[in-house]
């Protein structure tokens, strides 16, 4: 099987940060970029696979692809990516990692500066999903992490009030979002967060603290209402009140 | 005379956004230049941004507008000054009435992070050096409802206008309401819904914000630790 992330092959094709190669991605999307339809995905697929870290069997590119340090993204089998996404992994040293069957959708923007990005197999992400870094930020399996949500490892340093707030730096912590997590619509997650495998988070939410396995949070800050268990589903029991 | 304005306006705004990289920056800020108020030489428009009522919209030195954003004023100016730095898919319109009190600006060193929505008709100030984060709204308007026998659509607006003063940090996902003024210095946090004022140097957070402490203050204390 070809495991186009393993360690060999990603030395091999990781070099230093070349103006020819981010000229060829311009020219490469200017041109191809917009064209629409499986022809469109097919041209990108051929001609992006030279300029992009991996790409892998049956992936599929929409329109409207921005990619920035195009050497750092790798994009697995069977991976998709809708139209309008911005890709931005911050070359020398970040990374977008897709994993095998992890879908983005339409319009999501991933800028690592610097970090690292990495989603799960078969996770999928909803429209207009914004993450950034600096902090690494780790998506696990099978996740589902709906429209509108945010992920941001970084917050900014205010602690001095004569200096404007962008110059006083930033603290990075990084955020894991562990195996089949489910992220309701327009969820914000901040930097130092886990989110414990199985959790689900309700639409909305601010996740805050770091949430354990199994959790259901909800609300503006995110509070664990129950944890879930193989005792009778809540929603089933209220289902038969 | 009127039509034929807005008709060229889309033709050439239309065509010169489909001219990608550098080139179409350039090609942009020279093909534009007689449509705008002002567009300095030294903006830079991405590719797929889509303008209407360009003689009403003024962007600066170093302004720069990334993909997808839409700028549309319908009668105020819209204003977009030096340094400010606008990301993916941000909406601004104006669609209000004509006053010269109203209108949109974005301060110098400002940023609107992907997908913030911002709208009048009331008049929106934001302050130079503030960092606002995806996915905020800013709506300088309402809906009045006191009337259940109407359509709510049928009823006015209020057009109070917002606020936001200089070296502000709004998280990402934080909706400001009509009315609002935030002070000089403030935080809020992420996904926070601010309804009412909120005083300089302040953090504020949750739905509605609340003012949970005083950069100030915090300030003071650290200074006295020393």
């Amino acid at each position: 099987m070809n495991n186009i992330l393993d360690q060999k092959s990603l030395e091999q094709r990781l070099h230093p940060n070349s103006i020819w190669i981010s000229r060829k991605t311009r020219i490469l999307t200017s041109l191809l970029g917009a064209i629409p339809l499986s022809l469109g995905n097919r041209l990108r697929c051929l001609f992006y696979r030279s300029i992009l870290g991996g790409l892998g069997e049956g992936a599929y590119l929409g329109t409207g692809l921005e990619l920035e340090g195009a050497r750092g993204i790798f994009l697995g089998a069977g991976s998709a990516v809708d139209n309008g996404v911005r890709l931005n992994s911050g070359e020398p040293n970040g990374r977008i990692i897709l994993r095998s069957q992890a879908l983005l959708d339409r319009g999501i923007s991933l800028e690592t500066l610097g970090g690292c990005i990495e989603i799960g197999e078969k996770t999928c992400i909803g429209s207009y999903v914004c993450m950034a870094g600096p902090g690494d930020i780790r998506i696990g399996k099978n996740c589902m992490i709906a429209s509108h949500v945010s992920v941001y490892a970084n917050n900014h340093i205010f602690t001095d009030i004569h200096t404007p707030i962008g110059d006083q730096g930033l603290s990075c912590a990084g955020i894991v979002i562990e195996d089949d997590c489910w992220l309701g619509t327009g969820v914000r997650v901040l930097d130092g967060v886990t989110i414990g495998h199985g959790s689900v988070v309700g639409a909305g939410a601010v996740v805050t603290k770091s949430l354990p396995p199994f959790s259901v949070a909800v609300g503006v800050p995110a509070k664990i209402m129950y944890k879930r268990s193989n005792s009778t589903p809540k929603s089933i029991a209220l289902h038969q009140n | 005379m009127n039509y034929i304005r807005k008709g060229l306006e889309s033709i050439v705004t239309g065509a010169l956004s489909a001219v990608p990289t550098k080139i179409g920056k350039m090609v942009r800020v020279i093909g534009f230049r007689p449509l705008f108020k002002q567009l300095d030489s030294s903006a830079k428009i991405s590719s797929r941004v889509r303008f209407s009522g360009t003689s009403r919209i003024s962007i600066e030195k170093g302004a720069s507008i990334n993909q997808y954003a839409e700028i549309h004023s319908g009668g105020n100016l819209i204003r977009i000054r030096a340094n400010a730095f606008i990301d993916l898919g941000v909406s601004i319109r104006d669609c209000g009435e004509i006053s010269q009190s109203s209108g949109i600006v974005l301060g110098e060193n400002s940023s609107l992070g992907p997908y913030c929505c911002l709208a009048g008709p009331g008049a929106i100030n934001i302050g130079s050096n503030c960092m606002i984060a995806s996915h905020c709204s800013m709506y300088a308007n309402n809906h009045i409802f006191d009337d259940p026998a109407r359509p709510i659509n049928s009823q006015p607006l209020t057009t109070v206008g917002i606020t936001i003063e200089d070296d502000c940090w709004l998280g990402t996902g934080v909706r400001v309401l009509d009315g609002v003024t935030i002070g000089t210095g403030s935080v809020i946090g992420a996904g926070a819904v601010v309804s009412r004022d909120i005083p300089p140097y302040s953090v504020a957070v949750g739905v509605p914000a609340r003012v949970v402490k005083s950069r100030k203050e915090q300030f003071s204390t650290s200074l006295n630790k020393k």
